[in-house]
């Protein structure tokens, strides 16, 4: 028998409650068990960042965090980002406009990055803050565009 | 030798594990030693997890996400004290830190990348023993002190944070890290890690440098620590002898040779360069 | 009709991709999502030896796991046509008795679920008889070195040579494969050469890096075998692993969805038949998914050392060139030989020779094998040549874009005998980008300097692709060709290259998914082919759809099709417009459901140049060796650019993994272990590593083969950037580094001129 535990989270702002093995990653409760397929799994280190998910607001590996560390807090995908709002969020609305998407991996994980910097009220480390993921289709160049007025006000633009 | 895994690293190779969830440090103390061989610590988890994806099977893990007290930074006059379980980010983003001791926070945040500095912890990062993670050699020139429980024999002890290394086997419980109020100048320079990285910290007593501490530190091995080859020196003395000081320090690195690595002499070299430059940054009226 | 450049009104729009939203979402589904009902989970157990005899394998324990369905191994191979390769099939689907690479893959098995496969996977035991392993090319080349395989080679039909060439296959112990090239009379030139300068270069193991993994579902059911796979080639891999397994092409089908980066990686067959192996033995469907670290250890770009002297006159006119190239194919074919004939022939570089002599030979090695990689070749080619031309530039005392100028290929030019003629202007790319690195000029400041690099690359050569174009009731369009999305943005290009014969806005252009039943052939996606060739038959099979469609209303309408039109979705004729829908119901029964076009195009050796060019600027620490890269200023050419934002983030994207590779990118071997095969171990280019000034010219010079003009861009700019690099250092601090990637303590070791190790 494996040895299973309860969690519970928000995950984009619906409660989820489950029975699941312990050594269960936030990234394959996320996929496997709610089909949220959008984030991806890609270096499975926590070197890309393609699995980032929000965690109560901030950018979080979730291929190196434990379903259960989620316990009782706020999770963000990519889903919930896009459900939201009936229109389509900023930052990805931003990344649309400029290009941003090759071959699209990294992307979610990317718009997670960057909603978790948007969320940010002043950062002072925002061009570090996107630092964090890797793209090897686009040379970031586009990205950084996109994203400049949040680099440059480090906050939500108005 | 480098050891070849013949199954790939994955997070599903994660075998399962007894999971315990204190919520204080005493309890996490009786946890650790009803079984102190077979139970590791989990507290940010990314080298822990990144090491169970490789097949390592500790069996029992104790999560330190719950214990309040060992996430808390304190500020006394004389001190200030970190939790071990601190998270980068929350150490970057501390008011108080960035008043008492602001090169800190300033040091944090140029770690990795902000999802790092999220989940990772400054315990994880100091008992992990990657010689290329840069806690441990900052902390010991900061003169800092850990605090250890040790779970087989029970008993709590204090250890400088220059003189701890992690050995092969599970590190004994780290609940804090106390580093002292002084005056000082510290200056760092990373531009070249992870191949090599540079932290020298002086103190100062008036114009008289009462101690010097630097610490190289490298994927290749380190931390190394070296003080000023003689005490109380006073500024004027320092800046005339920055060059021969630096070479000094820079000889002692030790001699690894790693494939495709910059070389030992070429990290020797520059080491004396990155200090010299130091030196002379701190010393010289700019 | 033909249109012309200003009646264009889909061509030439930088409109977002057409999967923008949906990757942007977490909506678009890589194969890497696919799951279906009853699937198991396979993982390969690889070799810890670099070469070693396999004396016994005991799966008995694994097999008794619970939840193990189907195990295999090199014996269960016995039955089929075990071994793959691109011209040189040398590659077993696993380890047949001797392993070659640390990381080859010698066990499979699929079970219920991962956790358990990895369990299963840990009770197997293979015992192994070391042999002595080839790590390095002098390793294997060494007189007393063992031959990595004693066993016949499992050949098939190698091309014809390419012009002025000739190959030889396995010339000697250890070399895998022989090519020479010549053009002119060397030795004559030689003795009349003012100035020769001679150099040896080494270019680095790379990584492709691509984030998603290698990943197949494998199911086999009445029909036949259906395999979903992120492989960039579906319709060749469908024919290796109907070959492998003696089905009936027909018998395989092939699906592909969105890729998850290529970059040559997931060219040509690579783990996807270990998939198929285990789902026919467990009879359900099967899903081997790599991880990243286990597609880095699958395949890599070749390390090679090349020895390149140049002679040219006193007035800096380039006459004789002599290269000897040494890949490092790593342990298996794969596309090596190939890799080695574009290397060959690519000396001759953007500039005009009396004479050029090549020879390249491919090395085996006990490590991972080497196969496509972007640019196939010509980065090998353009590090070494570009580097060379600066120091040719230096000592004849010439500025060394004069120099390059001066020796250019002119447009319309084959440059060598049986080439194809050049495509572009070259001058124009070069004064582009010196222009804009100069800025204002100002003084010159210490430890700064700039360097350039041109390169062209050939696109598209010996491809074929085939596509179909349906016109549906609604008034839209179906379009269909084997161009995977690999995140070049094909999806985006020809869409707006269909909607602009149909005159359709992108909205109403739909592209189908691959399916090998049902979409048309495609060669594969590499060589930059897809636009320039699929393009065409795209744009062909568009116009017989609206032909098929106009035909149609005409006999309807009862008027000539001359005076028909399809615009926006509908026939027009005259002031009046009809719905395709209309048209239909109006002709009532046997009226095609939709109305059909189908193209093929298939190109000769050489189709179309792609150049690229690079202006570098460094700040370098003389005291370190390190050195910032302040800005890097690249020109692409497109010929026509259908839709210009994407192909400026081609030129982007490449530019990029040049600089990583320039920097830092290597794998690295200890012992017989790749130290770094590992993504946090191997460090690719981070937003923070960008210059600060990065900027990147597009160029249309509007003779490109491909519709509209268009042609191929997604290898060419990275190509330039480590010998721009190289180039600006020397200029900064007067030496030369020769060694990839430009890492501080070889820079300061060329300033201490070896005063230190
Ligand atoms: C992409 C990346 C970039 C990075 N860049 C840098 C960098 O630039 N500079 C740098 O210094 N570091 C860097 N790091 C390292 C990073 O800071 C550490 O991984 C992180 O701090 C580890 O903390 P954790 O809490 O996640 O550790 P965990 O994985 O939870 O713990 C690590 C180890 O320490 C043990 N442990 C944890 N807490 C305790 C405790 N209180 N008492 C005893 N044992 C304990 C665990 O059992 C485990 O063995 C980087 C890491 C990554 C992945």
């Amino acid at each position: 028998m494996s040895e299973t535990i309860s969690v519970s989270m928000m995950v984009n702002g619906e409660r989820r409650d489950a029975e699941v093995p312990v050594a269960l990653m936030l990234a394959d409760f996320l996929r496997d068990n709610l089909r949220l397929l959008g984030t991806k799994v890609a270096c499975d280190q926590g070197a890309c960042g393609a699995c980032t998910v929000l965690v109560d607001g901030l950018p979080t590996t979730s291929c190196l965090t434990f379903a259960f560390v989620a316990e009782g807090r706020d999770v963000t995908t990519v889903e919930g980002v896009t459900a939201a709002d009936a229109v389509w969020d900023a930052v990805q609305q931003a990344l649309h406009e400029h290009g941003a998407p090759q071959c699209g991996f990294c992307m979610p994980g990317l718009v997670m990055l960057s909603k978790g910097l948007s969320m940010q009220p002043a950062s002072a480390e925002a061009a570090g803050w996107l630092n964090a993921n890797i793209c090897r289709c686009s040379g970031y160049e586009v990205i950084r565009r996109a994203l400049a007025p949040w680099i440059a006000t480090r906050g939500i633009p108005a | 030798m480098l050891q070849y895994s013949e199954i790939a690293a994955t997070r599903r190779r994660i075998a399962e594990f007894q999971l315990f969830r204190p919520d204080s440090i005493d309890e996490a103390c009786e946890i650790l030693a009803e079984a102190p061989e077979a139970t590791v610590l989990h507290a940010g988890g990314i080298d822990l997890v990144n090491r169970l994806k490789t097949g390592y099977a500790p069996g029992r893990i104790v999560a330190l996400k719950a214990v309040e007290r060992m996430q808390d930074i304190r500020i006394f006059d004389d001190r200030i004290e970190i939790g071990a379980a601190a998270s980068h980010w929350q150490i970057e983003n501390h008011a108080g830190l960035k008043i008492s001791l602001p090169m800190l926070p300033a040091y944090v945040a140029g770690l990795g990348n902000i999802r790092v500095r999220v989940q990772g912890t400054i315990g994880g990062n100091i008992l992990a023993g990657e010689p290329v993670y840069e806690m441990l050699p900052l902390l010991g020139v900061l003169d800092a002190e850990l605090t250890f429980f040790d779970a087989s024999r029970r008993s709590w002890f204090k250890l400088a944070a220059r003189d701890y290394r992690r050995g092969p086997t599970a590190p004994p419980f780290l609940t804090a890290i106390t580093i002292p109020q002084r005056s000082r100048s510290v200056i760092w320079d990373r531009r070249l890690r992870p191949a090599l990285a540079m932290v020298l910290s002086l103190d100062w007593d008036g114009d008289m440098i009462r101690s010097g501490t630097a610490v190289l530190t490298g994927d290749r091995g380190g931390p190394l620590f070296t003080s000023l080859p003689a005490d109380r020196l006073s500024r004027s003395q320092a800046a005339a002898n920055c060059a021969d000081i630096a070479a000094d320090w820079a000889r002692l690195f030790p001699s690894v040779d790693l494939p495709s690595g910059p070389g030992p002499d070429y990290c020797r070299h520059v080491a004396g360069v990155m200090l010299r430059r130091a030196l002379q940054n701190c010393l010289l009226p700019s | 009709m033909t249109l012309r450049a200003n009646q264009l009104t889909q061509v030439g729009r930088s409109i977002p991709g057409v999967d923008s939203r949906a990757k942007l979402s977490g909506a678009a589904r890589y194969t890497s999502d696919i799951a279906m009902e009853g699937m198991l989970h396979a993982k390969i157990l690889h070799s810890t030896r670099a070469h070693a005899l396999i004396k016994s394998i005991d799966v008995s324990a694994a097999q008794a796991v619970p939840g193990v369905i189907a195990i295999v191994t090199g014996d269960d191979l016995a039955a089929l046509d075990p071994h793959y390769g691109m011209f040189i099939r040398d590659q077993p689907v696993l380890a047949i008795g001797k392993v070659r690479y640390v990381g080859e893959p010698v066990v499979a098995l699929a079970a219920i679920d991962e956790a358990t496969a990895c369990r299963a996977l840990e009770c197997v035991r293979v015992a192994y008889q070391d042999l002595q392993p080839l790590m390095t090319i002098a390793d294997a080349l060494a007189p007393d070195a063992p031959a990595l395989f004693t066993d016949e080679l499992h050949a098939h039909a190698l091309p014809p040579s390419p012009v002025n060439s000739r190959y030889v296959q396995q010339p000697s112990r250890n070399v895998l494969f022989a090519y020479d090239y010549a053009v002119g009379n060397a030795d004559a030139w030689w003795p009349l050469c003012d100035h020769i300068v001679e150099q040896n270069f080494s270019f680095a193991r790379l990584s492709h890096y691509s984030l998603e993994p290698h990943v197949c579902v494998a199911r086999f059911n009445e029909q036949g075998l259906e395999v979903w796979s992120n492989n960039q080639d579906p319709f060749l891999l469908q024919l290796d692993i109907a070959r492998i397994f003696r089905l009936p092409v027909k018998a395989v089908r092939f699906h592909t969805g969105f890729i998850g980066g290529g970059f040559g990686g997931k060219s040509y067959c690579k783990s996807e038949p270990i998939g198929v192996l285990l789902a026919q033995k467990a009879r359900r469907p099967v899903r081997l998914a790599l991880t990243m670290a286990e597609s880095m250890q699958t395949t890599c770009e070749h390390g090679a050392q090349i020895h390149l002297r140049s002679g040219v006159s006193a007035n800096g006119e380039t006459l004789v060139r002599e290269a000897n190239v040494l890949l490092d194919g790593g342990a298996y074919a794969d596309a090596s030989p190939s890799v080695a004939m574009r290397i060959g022939s690519r000396f001759n570089g953007p500039y005009r020779w009396k004479a050029v002599t090549t020879k390249v030979k491919v090395v085996r090695t006990t490590t991972i094998p080497a196969g496509s990689f972007r640019g196939f070749g010509s980065a090998h080619v353009t590090w070494a040549a570009e580097s060379q031309m600066d120091v040719i530039a230096r000592e004849l005392g010439i500025d060394p874009c004069d120099f390059r100028r001066r020796n250019f290929i002119a447009l319309g030019d084959p440059g060598a005998p049986g080439e194809t003629p050049l495509d572009c202007e070259l001058n124009e790319g070069l004064d582009a980008v010196a222009r804009r690195i100069k800025g204002n000029g100002g003084p010159r400041i210490n430890g700064r300097g700039i360097g350039f690099a041109v390169a062209v690359k050939s696109g598209a050569g010996g491809h074929r692709a085939d596509a179909r174009v349906r016109i549906l009731p609604s008034g839209s369009a179906l379009i269909a060709t084997g161009v995977s999305e690999i995140g070049q943005s094909t999806r985006t290009a020809m869409t707006q290259v269909a909607a602009e014969v149909l005159g359709l806005a992108p909205e109403q252009v739909e592209v189908e998914e691959i399916d090998t039943q049902t979409t048309p052939f495609d060669a594969g996606t590499h060589a930059s082919s897809g636009i320039a060739v699929s393009g065409i038959a795209i744009k062909q099979a568009a116009e017989k759809a609206r032909d098929a469609l106009l035909a149609f209303a005409a006999d309807v309408l009862g008027c000539r099709q001359g005076e028909l039109d399809f615009r926006q979705g509908e026939v027009v004729h005259g002031d009046a417009s009809y719905a395709v829908a209309d048209l239909v119901a109006r002709h009532g029964d046997g009226a095609p459901t939709d109305f059909t076009g189908e193209a093929s195009k298939q190109t000769g050796a050489g189709f179309f140049w792609m150049p690229a060019w690079t202006a570098a600027e460094v700040e370098v620490d003389v005291e370190t060796g390190a050195f910032t890269v302040l800005q890097l200023i690249n020109a692409a050419e497109v010929g026509t650019a259908i839709n210009p934002q994407r192909c400026i983030s081609q030129a982007e994207g490449a530019a990029v993994q040049g600089l990583g590779q320039s920097l830092f990118e290597e794998i690295a071997y200890e012992g017989a272990v790749p130290a770094n095969a590992e993504p946090l171990k191997y460090r690719v280019a981070r937003m923070n590593d960008l210059p600060s000034r990065f900027e990147t010219v597009l160029l249309e010079q509007g003779h490109g083969p491909g519709p509209f003009g268009a042609k191929g861009v997604g290898e060419a700019g990275n190509l330039t950037i480590p010998a721009a690099i190289a180039n600006a250092i020397h200029d900064a601090v007067g030496v030369r580094v020769t060694d990839l990637p430009l890492r501080p303590e070889r820079v300061l070791r060329a300033i201490l001129s070896d005063k230190i190790r």
